[in-house]
């Protein structure tokens, strides 16, 4: 129990020193970039004008104390507001977080209902023989498909032929869901084609390692069928290698999803902060990228949390 | 590992590739890929930034196979200079990651719990940044073009390696043989040098193979977004954003680097899988 | 006063791509002829425009892509109509007691959207903060030198200048010279940078940035019966590709394209809608600075074999699809400038090279940063192209807007050595030269240099009267003077381009010239089909 702990304690540490990293880097990257705010907001204006306007927005003081006073706030829940809108960040968050989680769990959700059944069919298809080769080609080429080649393609497509689907009209879900899910329906599917092929393969590979086992044998032996064995071996087995990948793809999801949130014109968070970056917004964007990798490193730590608990021998590896 | 060993691996990898169907057809598929834009400047194709070369947004010609674009310029000649500036892009950033990845990993891992903790945390850093926010931070702190793609390339490329070198070498040092190294007195740079490393370089090889795909990918999200090679040159990702605009009347602009980009990922892929497969024999495909 | 009639649009008419939309367009034409304009039966319309406006503030506002939206909320003293002439808006009348005095009758039974009639306080406090040098507006310089600003009773105002100031009617109509709600600007109730507040035909009811804004009608605003859409949401759609694809869809019923190459074209499969690229006053240019010391153009000969190097018919060819016209620092529809006389203006390779050799610079490499537009990479591989052709290197480079931005117009000296931008023309040829006057203009200090005699022409120019017999010659000489100096070039016309769902509107007249990028311009008098 001892050593549970300690593991937990670990990982919460070391998940916060990550995260405390995290911010300095955004903060020093975002202020690094040449043209500071007023310079893009009044580019024209006089010096004596854009240093009034410094003052008036809290960006004047040396860059170590703006920093700090940041930190300080983030730590005790203030985002701050933006730039542009004067606007309280989380509330400019609040109605875009929704968009990107919902597209990232879509996403998901799409990639293993269509990822894992095609990986369990190649899988007990065997190796080496044509079924297996197509998976191969199949799994290959959705990884390697770019997203926004294949979003662009979707946008032609869609509008030029009325097919049911809608492109970069955003419904919200409370105002009219049908319209909601047939205008999210495209920009997941360009997302979920990476997740699709990455589920299938990691299914497949857990298919094979387990009719290496030995009471697979045995339960082949004793007369079970394949489908029998799997439904009681594999669900166990694949569990922790589709969590890894799931968990890496979910975090890809929450900050990767700019270029189709951008091509769909989907009003969620990746698209938001990119746009802020562009503004020189600054409280924006460091709080979005100070979200996103805290939801990334969450999820990975309660992954590792989760493996811990399940297997202890996993511990091992991070406290040598 | 020595020279001759290295040869004598990539022989035995070569017969397994092709003993394989798939893996041998993307092998040939990407080593055609890969001629061809080698030998592109010699063909009589037109010159990347030759504009004018035929008619704006012309389609099928002999002289422009692959049509031409917006400015008159010959798409093939374009795409095969595309692929080289891509292939290139993403192979020698991903060279960087991986040798510093490999140092890194296998220094901290070796030397010192806190070098080790200092390593892993800077990687998570990383990892946890969103790619396409990273690239864009780095490509406008310093200036666009080349240089800033292959540091963001390498950039986002590295915690992975640096991931896997570290686990593999927790993993070698474990084995008895090294203990039985350090015991028996073996110099510390023979440990290294010819105990760790080639129990590691397999890994250190798959792992430089994929990424080299995912370099791939992230040059062309870059360029897609403006951030990669500068005007007039041509990557595979500027090419898609170029012809992306142009897809309803000159789907020739976007289809075609669409398509041998994602064929050179794939291949590429495969080829990874093989290799891996040939070093692993716990994974199949 | 001013000079060009309504007969200047059909001189280069207004260039109109109609798509045959079939039986549907003209049914929702007799349709929406019977419906009377009432309270909330105007209708919504959906904008898409690709750059969101981070700039709420009028008097500062800089880039076109925020005038466009706050035109649609504030109004001026005077406005132009659809061949840019100053017409009566606040202002219901105004007289000239002098050349230097101009005496304004305001509007008073105007309101701003909050209810509150306009009063005269607002018109001075307005005009005063605009050309406050505190205020960091860098429009300021285009209000001419105003002696003072007073009004002597509720309904009248008066502006006096030290000299007399031609373009100031013009200026006037500009979203710059936005008459603001000063009561509760002083009172502290309304902060321009963070909303918007004024007596135009809209008023802002949400807005989630970088996505939407819901405009609806003003009630209050003056002209009786107007607007007639009741409400306006403007979506903003940065990539071209998407715009397309909701008016394909039905989704968008306006989108607005900036200068995009091609877009014409790429709209010409577009079924059932309207396409309007109406000329315009706004006109690239090539910077090339003449300033910083590690710039070659600090080489008069060198930035004139560049000028002359230049293919500008292939430019509007090749980059924006035909559409547009070559142009000088005075463009063709203000017929102010004979470019026949200018030196540096017509395309000749040869002499090019001949300058080359004089200047002595040899045959060099240059940088050349340019903003993240399609545009602008466009004709930067074309310049390229050009100057290749006398044997010079062109080095492109683009980065973000803001840090291009900076490099252009904040840092003094501009650490670059070309570039390209566009200018607004405005309305009135005499207003752009005072970008040539780096000590006036401020943001082009940092690549055009001081010239005291290309100054005194901008000056005499813009201080003579419209009627001013003078006013020609000194508008030749001052264009010839900019032709020569060679530090912003300009290149060719501007044109943005509209395209509208034919069947969604009965009325959507958009046929006008534009000075000040006012892309949903008489949105107001638009009506939509039943």
């Amino acid at each position: 129990m001892r050593g549970l702990v300690g593991f937990l304690l670990f990982r919460v540490l070391s998940a916060s020193v990550t995260l405390l990293g995290l911010t300095l880097v955004v903060f020093t990257a975002m202020h690094l970039i040449p043209g500071d705010f007023t310079e893009v907001l009044v580019p024209r204006g006089t010096p004596e004008f854009r240093k009034a306007l410094a003052e008036r927005l809290g960006l004047d003081g040396p860059l170590y104390w703006q920093y700090l006073t940041w930190l300080k706030n983030l730590v005790s829940g203030d985002f701050g507001a933006s730039l542009i809108t004067s606007q309280p960040v989380w509330k400019e968050f609040a109605g875009r977080l929704p968009v990107t989680m919902e597209l990232a769990v879509l996403s998901v959700a799409t990639s293993i209902a269509i990822g894992a059944p095609l990986g369990l069919i190649s899988g007990l298809a065997g190796t080496g023989r044509f079924v297996s080769a197509i998976s191969r080609v199949f799994c290959g080429f959705t990884v390697s498909l770019p997203d926004f080649f294949l979003g662009t393609i979707f946008l032609y497509v869609f509008s030029k032929y009325a097919l049911g689907l809608t492109v970069g009209d955003f419904v919200p879900l409370s105002v009219n869901p049908e319209a909601h899910f047939r205008g999210m329906a495209l920009p997941v599917l360009s997302l979920s084609l990476l997740g699709i092929g990455t589920v299938a393969a990691v299914t497949r590979e857990t298919v094979f390692t387990l009719s290496d086992q030995d009471y697979v044998f045995a339960a082949t032996v004793r007369g079970r069928s394949m489908s029998q064995i799997v439904r009681r071996h594999f669900v166990r087995n694949a569990s922790v290698p589709l969590l890894t990948v799931i968990s890496i793809y979910l975090g890809y999801l929450l900050g990767g999803s700019i270029l189709i949130e951008q091509l769909f014109s989907l009003p969620g968070i990746g698209r938001y902060i990119f746009q802020a970056v562009q503004a020189r917004d600054y409280p924006v964007v460091q709080a979005g990228v100070v979200m996103i990798a805290a939801a990334f490193v969450l999820t990975n730590m309660l992954t590792d949390i989760a493996y811990g608990v399940i297997d202890p021998r996993m511990r091992a590896g991070h406290e040598h | 590992m020595s020279i001759e060993a290295t040869m004598k691996f990539f022989v035995r990898l070569r017969r397994a590739m092709l003993s394989d169907t798939v893996s041998a057809v993307a092998a040939v598929v990407l080593v055609l890929i890969l001629l061809i834009s080698i030998f592109g400047p010699f063909l009589p194709i037109g010159k990347p930034d030759q504009i004018g070369f035929g008619p704006r947004l012309g389609g099928w010609s002999w002289s422009a196979p692959m049509g031409t674009d917006q400015l008159g310029r010959s798409v093939l000649a374009r795409v095969l200079q595309g692929i080289r500036v891509t292939f290139v892009l993403s192979t020698v950033s991903v060279a960087i990651a991986g040798l510093a990845g490999a140092l890194v990993g296998i220094s901290a891992t070796y030397f010192h719990r806190l070098a080790d903790e200092v390593a892993s945390r800077t990687a998570d850093i990383m990892f946890a940044f969103p790619p396409i926010l990273l690239g864009f931070l780095v490509v406008a702190i310093f200036r666009p073009g080349v240089t800033s793609a292959m540091a963001v390339i390498a950039l986002i490329t590295f915690p992975t390696m640096l991931r896997v070198v570290r686990a593999s070498t927790l993993s070698v040092m474990r084995r008895d043989f090294m203990l039985v190294a350090e015991i028996s007195g073996v110099s510390f740079v023979d440990r290294i040098f010819r105990h760790l490393l080639p129990n590691v370089a397999n890994v250190i090889v798959v792992q430089t193979i994929y990424s080299i795909s995912l370099g791939m990918l992230i040059e062309s999200s870059l360029s897609f977004l403006g951030l990669g090679v500068q005007p007039p040159a041509a990557s595979l990702g500027s090419l898609l954003r170029d012809g992306a605009t142009y897809l309803e009347i000159a789907p020739w602009l976007s289809v075609g680097p669409g398509i041998i980009l994602a064929l050179s990922i794939m291949s590429i892929n495969l080829v990874g899988d093989a290799t891996r497969s040939f070093v692993d024999p716990t994974y199949r495909f | 006063m001013i000079k060009y009639q309504a007969s200047s649009i059909t001189r280069r008419d207004t260039i109109k791509a109609f798509i045959l939309g079939g039986a549907a367009a003209a049914v929702g034409l007799n349709a929406g002829a019977g419906l009377a304009a009432g309270q909330d039966a105007g209708g919504s319309i959906v904008w898409a425009k690709p750059l969101e406006s981070n700039l709420y503030d009028p008097h500062t506002a800089i880039l076109g892509t925020s005038w466009e939206l706050l035109d649609l909320v504030y109004d001026g003293l005077t406005a132009l109509d659809a061949n840019m002439k100053p017409v009566p808006c606040l202002a219901e009348s105004w007289e000239q007691p002098d050349p230097s005095t101009y005496v304004f009758k305001i509007r008073t039974d105007a309101k701003f959207s909050n209810g509150r009639n306009l009063a005269a306080e607002d018109v001075v406090g307005s005009l005063k903060r605009l050309t406050d040098p505190k205020t960091g507006s860098f429009f300021r310089l285009q209000m001419g030198k105003i002696k003072s600003i007073s009004s002597s009773d509720a309904k009248t105002v008066t502006v006096a200048f030290e000299e007399p100031y031609a373009p100031f009617l013009s200026s006037l109509a500009s979203s710059m010279a936005s008459i603001l709600p000063m009561k509760e600007l002083s009172e502290g109730t309304f902060d321009p940078m963070k909303e918007m507040l004024g007596s135009g035909p809209y008023k802002v009811v949400s807005h989630v940035q970088d996505d939407h804004w819901v405009l609806e009608r003003n009630e209050h605003y003056w002209q009786a019966g107007l607007p007639k859409i009741s409400t306006i949401t403007v979506r903003i759609m940065p990539a071209d590709q998407s715009r397309i694809a909701g008016l394909r869809d039905g989704s968008i019923d306006v989108a607005s394209f900036e200068a995009s190459p091609d877009v014409g074209l790429l709209l010409s499969g577009v079924q059932g809608i309207d396409v309007i690229q109406n000329p315009s006053t706004s006109v690239f240019y090539l910077m090339l600075n003449a300033v910083w010391d590690k710039s070659p153009f600090r080489n008069k000969k060198l930035r004139q074999a560049v000028a002359l190097s230049l293919d500008k018919q292939k430019m509007i060819e090749v980059a924006f699809g035909g559409i547009g016209e070559v142009s000088s620092v005075m463009p063709p529809l203000f017929k102010a400038c004979d470019v026949d006389g200018l030196q540096f203006y017509k395309r000749d390779v040869e002499k090019a090279k001949a300058l080359l050799k004089e200047s002595g610079v040899g045959k060099i490499k240059f940088r050349f940063d340019i903003g993240p537009t399609t545009a602008y990479s466009v004709l930067a591989q074309l310049i390229k192209d050009n100057v290749a052709e006398i044997g010079l290197d062109a080095e492109i480079s683009v980065s973000d807007e803001p840090s291009w931005i900076k490099k252009i117009w904040v840092d003094n000296p501009s650490p670059t050595d070309a570039s390209i931008f566009w200018f607004a023309g405005y309305s009135d040829p005499a207003m752009v030269p005072l970008w040539f006057n780096p000590q006036l203009a401020g943001f082009t200090a940092g690549y055009v240099p001081e010239d005291p005699e290309l100054n005194t022409k901008i000056d005499r120019a813009r201080g003579l009267s419209q009627d001013d017999p003078a006013r020609p010659q000194s508008l030749q000489s001052l264009c010839s003077a900019i032709d020569e100096a060679a530090t912003q070039i300009p290149l060719v016309t501007r044109i943005d381009t509209v395209a509208f769902r034919k069947a969604k509107f009965a009325k959507f007249n958009t046929a006008h010239l534009d000075g000040y990028g006012n892309t949903l311009f008489g949105v107001e008098q638009a009506e939509l089909s039943q």
